[in-house]
This record gives structure tokens, C-alpha cells and sequence, in this order.
């Protein structure tokens, strides 16, 4: 359900569209019933230490630039957990016995940020950390449900925005190279076959076909296979002559 | 029972973590002479730099060390794709967000010497239950592993079958493999299955104090 919108991160990925990063993450929240997305990202500093060196989110202008005034990077849980955490975290973990963390906490709770926050921390191979942050107001139980549906989309749609955010600085991405495992398996997979039947066709496991569509999948900046085979010929990555 | 130990709450298991890297130390140079570094009686390398996730088997009454293993997510720096590369053919790279490797599991070889009669199978099995349930928890749709003939044993005893992929290969002594997981409820139901584990393996977890 998270791939409503997403489609648009893709594209600016690969440099097809220079919609604004802020208006797709209103539009992905909005489509999926969530209330805000965040994306912070932080590079190591010679010191050691990591710092913000970009942020795209959102929160009401008024609490960035409470923000950013009071210096509340320095303060926020949700930045001093992210840096450590591998595990995607929910806000509710954090405990508030630190008197600066309650205060924020509080001050934060009148801007409307949402009643629910989840995390998600991405390491690249770069140095870089982001963290990804998800906030909803559903209740309690729903938000549960929210969580456990849609993890695995929700770390997809993690990188997806990491890549996203990365790429004024980064050079054009060139074409997109597959493997010949890679490939085969996105050209039967156009074909409209299963997993099962490509496994058969390419005397393969049924586990490995689902590893090649999954980071042929990654590869190509896509939130799910349909998504990834619509690009993959549409960027000419398989030819369009070879699903007919 | 399971501790799941990553950067935010590494503070509050350093015994547990003292205890892991001594057991792998034991475990990887000693008994199998592997090449790794051992320094100051730990086995450490660069990817416990790399945040790691370490899934860390305790005694459930007196929190003893039993065994342990190491995750990494494969958009970072993992064993498979820079270490061990040459497994896969033609250049192939397993990276995806939703896939993570494991890495350095072993257990106290202390395990099954009279004071716990099931021994170091348990602790396997809770760590492959414990996977499991993490793989759900973070949204994973894949475990890759680097293993080696022993430990290929161990997991088809469990009837944990991986998806050999690329060329088997002989590394010192032994032959080595890199193999893909399946997981979801259906691979974790036959785990627990197999090892009469009933409910979740996971500790109870820790509130970590959130600090400026």
C-alpha cells in the first residue's frame, strides 16, 4: 500500500522528473494515511562524529525552525537513537526520564507531528547515515497493524527516499547494469510468469529467482517487481522486443 | 532466551558482549583455526564497526552467555559481498534493503557438559528462531549467510534448508558456502516446530534512556 506515490522517488532517481522531495513525501503520507516523513541525513565529520547535512521533511514550517533555533538535533531522541540504532525503532521505546528529552517531547506535541513515530535508520556504504521517520495518528492497535503490514515496504521506501535525497549531489546515475541472472528472471517476470515458474523455466531455485527479482528490484530504485519491470523497459534495461 | 544488541543499548549488555567475542575467539581461532584476528581474547573486525545487530543467547535464569550471531543489512558492508565475493559468479552482488546477512554464530562449548542436557543444539535453535522473528520485526524478506560444512550440517539437521547460491568453495580447511533464507511465518513456524520452541525466543526489551 506504501507504493501509492513512491513512483514519483523512482523517477527522480533516475533524473526523469525534478519534482520537489517535499511534495512527493506529502503526497506518499497522504496516500497512505500517514501524517508526516522525515528524512535526515548525517556524514562523518573528520572528528569522528557525525553531522546533519541534510534534512527533508514534512513537519510545519513553524516547528523547523524551532527546530533549527533551539538546536534541538542536539536534544531529539529520535537522532541520538538513529545514529546507533540497526533495528527500525518506534518513538514509544523511548523513555522520558531525561528532563531535556521530556521537554521536547512536549514541546513537539504541539505541532502536531503525529501521535505515532517509527524510525528507520539506513546505513550506506558510503559513511552516510539517514534516518527515516514515519508518523501516523492512528491508535494504538491500528498503528500495530500499520507497523507489521507494511514494514518490509516501508524499509524499501527508506532507501528509496535515501537515494532520493542524495541525488543533486550525486553525478547522473548511469545505466543500470543486471546481472544475467538478473535480467532473465525481470524478463520472465514481464512475461507474466511466477516466481515458480521462472525458477522452472531457468532450472534455478524458487529462492534464488526471488533474491535476483529483489535486487534487480533494488538495482533499479523500484518500490515493488511490478514497479521495476514498468522501468526496466521503459529505461531500456531489458528490451522491450524480449517481453513479446 | 534472546537479546537483540545493537548501538543503542550495547551499554547495558556489556557483559554479554564481552562474553560473545571471547566465544568467538574460542570458537573461530582456536578450535577452528580460522584466519581472524584475535586481540586481547576478542575476535572483533571491521563489520562489528559497521553497527551490526547481535543476537545474543542468554540463560534465561542466571543470564549466562550460550551462544550468539551477528546481522549486518546487505546495503552496508557485509562478509558475502567483501570478503567472500568470490562465492558468487561473474561479479554478482546481494544487496537489497530487505535482505541481511548473517555472520559469526557460535555457541559455548561449554553447553551440554551436564548442567544443560539439551546442550548447544538449543541455543541453535533459538538462534535461528530468534532470526526469524527479527527478519518479521524489520520487514526482511531474506537472510544471507556465509557458512561452512559444519554449520551446513547443523541446518539441514534443523531442517532449515538454504538456497545454496553460486559456487561452494574450499577456504582453509573447509568448504565454504553462501546460502539465502527464507523468512516470513511459515520458515519460523517450521523452526520452532523442530526445536519444541513455542512462543517468541526474544528477551524482554530494555528501555534504552534516550540522551542528548
Amino acid at each position: 500500500m506504501i507504493t501509492n506515490g513512491s513512483i514519483q522517488l523512482t523517477e527522480k532517481i533516475l533524473g526523469v522528473n525534478d519534482v520537489d522531495l517535499v511534495h512527493v513525501l506529502k503526497q506518499i503520507a497522504l496516500a497512505n494515511d500517514l501524517k508526516h516523513i522525515a528524512h535526515l541525513r548525517f556524514v562523518p565529520k573528520k572528528s569522528n562524529e557525525l553531522s546533519l547535512l541534510t534534512s527533508t521533511v514534512t513537519y510545519p514550517i513553524e516547528w523547523q525552525h524551532r527546530y533549527f533555533e533551539r538546536q534541538y538535533v542536539l536534544v531529539d531522541p529520535v537522532v541520538s537513537h538513529g545514529l546507533r540504532a540497526t533495528l527500525p525503532f518506534d518513538w514509544s521505546d523511548f523513555a522520558t526520564d531525561d528532563l531535556q528529552v521530556h521537554e521536547f517531547l512536549k514541546d513537539a506535541s504541539r505541532f502536531g507531528l503525529g501521535s505515532n513515530g517509527l524510525s528507520i535508520p539506513i546505513r550506506a556504504r558510503d559513511g552516510s547515515v539517514s534516518i527515516v521517520s514515519f508518523t501516523s495518528d492512528h491508535s494504538h492497535v491500528d498503528w500495530e497493524l500499520f507497523k507489521r503490514e507494511n514494514m518490509r515496504e516501508l524499509q524499501i521506501l527508506s532507501v528509496l527516499l535515501d537515494a532520493a535525497a542524495k541525488m543533486p549531489q550525486a553525478l547522473r546515475i548511469g545505466r543500470t547494469l543486471l546481472s544475467q541472472r538478473e535480467e532473465q528472471c525481470l524478463i520472465w517476470a514481464a512475461r507474466g510468469k511466477t516466481y515458480e515458474d521462472i525458477a522452472e523455466i531457468l532450472e534455478i531455485s524458487y529462492g534464488s529467482v526471488k533474491r535476483y527479482l529483489d535486487t534487480a528490484r533494488h538495482k533499479l530504485n523500484c518500490i515493488n517487481l511490478t514497479h521495476a519491470v514498468a522501468v526496466a523497459i521503459a529505461t531500456g534495461v531489458i528490451p522491450a522486443t524480449s517481453v513479446r | 532466551m534472546i537479546r537483540l544488541i545493537d548501538g543503542t543499548n550495547s551499554d547495558m549488555f556489556k557483559e554479554e558482549l564481552d562474553a560473545m567475542f571471547r566465544n568467538r575467539a574460542l570458537t573461530f581461532h582456536d578450535r577452528l583455526g580460522w584466519d581472524v584476528v584475535v586481540r586481547d581474547g576478542y575476535e572483533r573486525d571491521g563489520f562489528d564497526d559497521a553497527h551490526p545487530l547481535y543476537l545474543v543467547s542468554v540463560d534465561p535464569e542466571t543470564n549466562e552467555y550460550r551462544g550468539s550471531l551477528r546481522l549486518l543489512p546487505t546495503i552496508g558492508p557485509n562478509m558475502l559481498r567483501d570478503v567472500f565475493p568470490f562465492l558468487l559468479p561473474n561479479g554478482e552482488i546481494v544487496e537489497s534493503a530487505t535482505i541481511w546477512e548473517s555472520s559469526r554464530i557460535c555457541a559455548n562449548s561449554m553447553l551440554g557438559d551436564g548442567r544443560n542436557p539439551k546442550g548447544a543444539n538449543v541455543v541453535f535453535g533459538e538462534l535461528l528462531a530468534g532470526i526469524g522473528e527479527v527478519a518479521i520485526l524489520a520487514g526482511l524478506t531474506q537472510i544471507v549467510s556465509v557458512f561452512d560444512a559444519r554449520i551446513f550440517k547443523l541446518l539441514r539437521a534443523a531442517g532449515c534448508n538454504p538456497t545454496v547460491i553460486g559456487k561452494p568453495q574450499r577456504i582453509g580447511e573447509t568448504m565454504s558456502y553462501a546460502g539465502l533464507f527464507e523468512t516470513g511465518e511459515g520458515p519460523l513456524r517450521r523452526i520452532r516446530d523442530t526445536f519444541g520452541i513455542a512462543e517468541t525466543v526474544i528477551g524482554p526489551r530494555l528501555r534504552t534512556p534516550a540522551f542528548a
